[in-house]
């Protein structure tokens, strides 16, 4: 196996929960709710997917349970913002905290446990294919999953009547509710949808990336993956270019500290972050063409009756 | 529909309202009023702020449960418990602001509104029908656009079409001419008035202009403090008796006469140039000199650059480039300057822009001068009777209708903000004032009231920039008038000389 082909196999192993997230988040975006909990809801679905694989034995058991995790996690998110009318940021900073302290109190018992990962697919003849045999036909079944969820995505957004309320809730949602579509509820529906795709994300970690559980694994996946929708600016296609560049970013930092580059390791390691950071400066610095914010994004709606 | 009923008549519908009570815990907004609007015709609402206007066409779209009294849709009684069973009806509404989405296109939102669409939309089909929708009816708009690029007058266009798109018979338009420039709003109304004459269509409008009721309505309600005042065919009516039956016997304020003489520069404008919040440029290198004794009005379509403008000379934005001179001093609209060139603000939306909605009215009223003698000492140590006693002078002298000067602001009526404001920035002594849609949603007293004021601050020699999207208010104060668009100054008129069409021409940028 040469090394190009090995680097490109870890970006797409490490872009992969970073896409499952971000694209939950993207939808819970779109129908105008900021949930910044991502971080919290990871974690907690990488708790209980590495619980749940390591009690049942398998993959899929621990699959569903850190979607179930995640789910959870949302609902609590929304029974705050849009059922008490809460601050959105706050309940999502709250959230994190949260999540972060459950995963450990979950987690602690399996902690130096270890699970068998997830199997990658074997094709016969086509994944012996040299080069990109393995990438194109070797993967596990969360990153075919990622992308197919980013297609379905997209075209629940744009070509069914479902995305289509779901868009004007988020754009504006006195216009939805005039129109006399149940804003409360759509949003509840896409924030529950973006809690099981962070819970899939994070169960993607000790199920598909690192065979084990640690504290704290999913070390700010969330927050890059909040970046993510704005580098996107809530457009899926986007979403999927800008995870892999971020995978990439990921890997290369790994790889260059392994060449010796003469930059401090901990600087490299930063390096993803700073990326993030950088993007969302250009971001807002540069507005234009295509999709920006969804106008209802963060604000809360109380019905007027 | 229950079966073996008659269903109802084709074409247009027939609405009324009998004995309609609608209480709010102690507050009754509707006093057994009584509204007939007969098939094909085209029926104006008249009444102030708070006389009940939206109140009655809420009970009768299903908003609310009336208390007491009955709707008839085509001459039989119907329960209409949400807005839903009106559409079904054949009942549709257009409101005030805007209701499209504004990141979506035209088609998508004629789509969105309708009950029936399929799970997966089929873009090529649906647009093809619009299209041939379209064919059929008088207005034309850009299916492809995105509606927050198409402009104001397209947009309450859309809002119309929308309704007919969705088959309603009987259609109610809330102010539905307030963001258009004149030529725009008879456009608009003209075209719905054919369709009422060709017995496609029945028409219920609130507005407040008389101009309009008389063009294009065949019948008149009016509404006073929850009450019918009176209703009649608009033939038999002149503006007089239907302004005179909506005030009742309140005494308005009268306007003092215009005196004086036009004095020395006293605001100028040089080359300003400011952005947006998106950074879009708003105004484009505006030049413009204020001097004083004289009032000059900025017309123009709400956001035109309006805004950004008013907001730089109140300190509230920072311009790109570009200066203002106060009395060839530069200025830099800080709290200092404007205190030393007496230079006195009224803002649109005035709970918002200028008052501290959880303060009290003495508090508000005392932010220009809270920290100077008598009100403090030492420019530190406040002294809270000096200020209870300047507002109760100033509560009595403006009329503000408040129970105590400790209740907070935000509680007081629309048109008693704007009276404590007005009290704040034209108690003193005055030199330049900037007015921004002063009058914008108060009842006719206010309205008066504001007027007089600003009219008096010109004659006593201030120097007045008075920026409305209201062209009948800039038409009776101004001396001058300028015409904003896409955030330049492309037309300038006296006031007394000014062409109504022609600046209505300039306002849409032609």
């Amino acid at each position: 196996m040469g090394l190009i082909e090995a680097i490109i196999l870890a970006v797409l192993a490490a872009s992969t929960p970073l896409l499952l997230a971000a694209t939950g988040e993207l939808v819970t975006e779109r129908a105008g709710v900021l949930n910044l909990g991502v971080e919290g809801m990871m974690i907690v679905g990488a708790a209980c997917g590495f619980g749940g694989a390591w009690l049942s034995g398998s993959i899929i058991v621990g699959a569903l349970c850190g979607i179930v995790a995640g789910v959870l996690m949302s609902l609590i998110f929304a029974l705050m913002t849009l059922g008490l009318a809460v601050n959105q940021v706050a309940t999502g900073l709250a959230l994190t905290i949260l999540g972060i302290g459950l995963s450990g109190l979950i987690g602690s018992r399996f902690v130096g446990e270890k699970i068998s990962l997830a199997p990658h697919l074997y094709v016969p003849g086509l994944t012996d294919i040299p080069l990109i045999g393995r990438i194109l036909f070797g993967e596990d079944a969360f990153v075919y999953l990622s992308l197919a969820l980013v297609i379905g995505v997209w075209f629940f957004l744009y070509k069914t009547r479902a995305g289509l309320i779901l868009r004007a809730a988020g754009d504006n949602h006195a216009s939805a509710h005039a129109l006399g579509y149940p804003v409360l509820r759509i949003r509840m529906f896409a924030v529950m949808f973006g809690g099981a795709c962070a819970g899939l994300a994070g169960a993607y970690l000790p199920l598909a990336y690192t065979p084990f559980f640690i504290p704290g694994m999913t070390a700010g996946r969330g927050w890059i993956a909040l970046a993510l929708v704005v580098f996107a600016s809530w457009l899926p296609g986007r979403l999927v270019i800008g995870a892999y560049l971020f995978g990439a970013v990921t890997i290369l930092q790994l790889h260059a500290q392994g060449w010796g580059v003469g930059v401090p390791s901990q600087l490299m390691s930063a390096l993803p972050y700073l990326a993030t950071v950088i993007v969302l400066v250009l971001i807002s610095r540069a507005r234009t063409g295509g999709s920006t914010a969804p106008a209802a994004l963060g604000t809360v709606f109380v019905p007027d009756r | 529909m229950i079966i073996g009923e008659t269903p109802l008549p084709s074409g247009a519908l027939g609405v009324d309202a009998v004995a309609m009570t609608m209480r709010f815990g102690d507050f009754t907004a509707l006093d057994n009023v009584e509204l007939k609007v007969r098939p094909g015709s085209f029926h104006a609402l008249l009444g102030e702020n708070g006389a009940g206007k939206s109140t009655l066409v809420k009970c009768i779209m299903g908003y609310y449960r009336a208390t007491e009294g009955d709707v008839l849709v085509g001459g039989r009684e119907q329960t209409i418990a949400n807005p839903k069973e009106a559409h079904a009806l054949g009942l549709g509404m257009v409101y005030q602001h805007f209701t499209l989405v504004p990141a979506m296109t035209v088609a998508e939102n004629l789509v969105l509104a309708r009950d029936d669409v399929p799970a997966v939309v089929n873009w090529t089909k649906e647009k093809k029908e619009l299209d041939a929708f379209l064919a059929r009816m008088p207005f034309k708009v850009p299916l492809d656009a995105r509606v927050s690029d198409i402009s104001a007058g397209e947009r309450q266009k859309c809002e119309i079409l929308k309704q007919l798109y969705l088959k309603r018979r009987f259609l109610i338009l809330d102010e539905p001419t307030s963001v258009l420039t004149p030529g725009e709003a008879d456009e608009v109304l003209g075209m719905l008035r054919a369709m009422v004459v060709a017995g496609d269509l029945t028409i219920l409008m609130i507005t407040h202009k008389f101009r309009e009721v008389m063009a294009f309505a065949d019948d008149v309600t009016i509404l006073r403090r929850g009450k019918l005042a009176g209703h009649g065919k608009v033939a038999e009516l002149t503006p007089d008796d239907m302004a005179r039956t909506m005030i009742g016997a309140e005494q308005l304020t009268v306007q003092p006469p215009r005196v004086g003489e036009v004095g020395e520069p006293r605001l100028q404008l040089t080359k300003l140039t400011a952005r947006d919040d998106a950074c879009a440029i708003a105004v484009h290198g505006v030049s413009l000199t204020v001097r004083g004794g004289e009032i000059v009005g900025i017309a123009g379509v709400s956001g035109n650059g309006q805004r950004q403008l008013v907001e730089v000379l109140a300190g509230q934005r920072e311009a790109e480039s570009g200066d203002i001179h106060v009395r060839g001093d530069l200025y830099l609209a800080n709290r200092e300057e404007m205190r030393r060139h007496k230079m006195f603000l009224l803002p649109e939306e005035p709970l918002k822009n200028a008052c501290v909605g959880g303060m009290s009215v003495a508090d508000n009223i005392a932010f220009r001068e809270f920290d100077r003698a008598p009100f403090a000492s030492g420019g530190w140590w406040l002294n809270r009777s000096a200020f209870r006693k300047d507002a109760e002078r100033k509560i009595g002298l403006y009329k503000i209708k408040t129970r105590t000067p400790d209740t907070p602001i935000s509680a007081l009526s629309g048109g008693n903000v704007q009276r404590a404001v007005l009290a704040r920035e034209l108690g003193g002594e005055v030199e330049v004032l900037i007015a921004a849609n002063p009058c914008f949603g108060l009842d006719f007293a206010a309205v008066a009231q504001i007027h007089a004021e600003i009219m008096a601050a010109r004659n006593r020699g201030a120097a007045v920039l008075l920026v409305s999207e209201d062209l009948d208010e800039l038409l009776e104060l101004s001396d001058r008038l300028v015409v904003m668009f896409h955030g330049e100054f492309v037309h300038e008129a006296r006031a007394s000389e000014a062409d109504l069409t022609e600046i209505g021409r300039h306002m849409a940028g032609h």
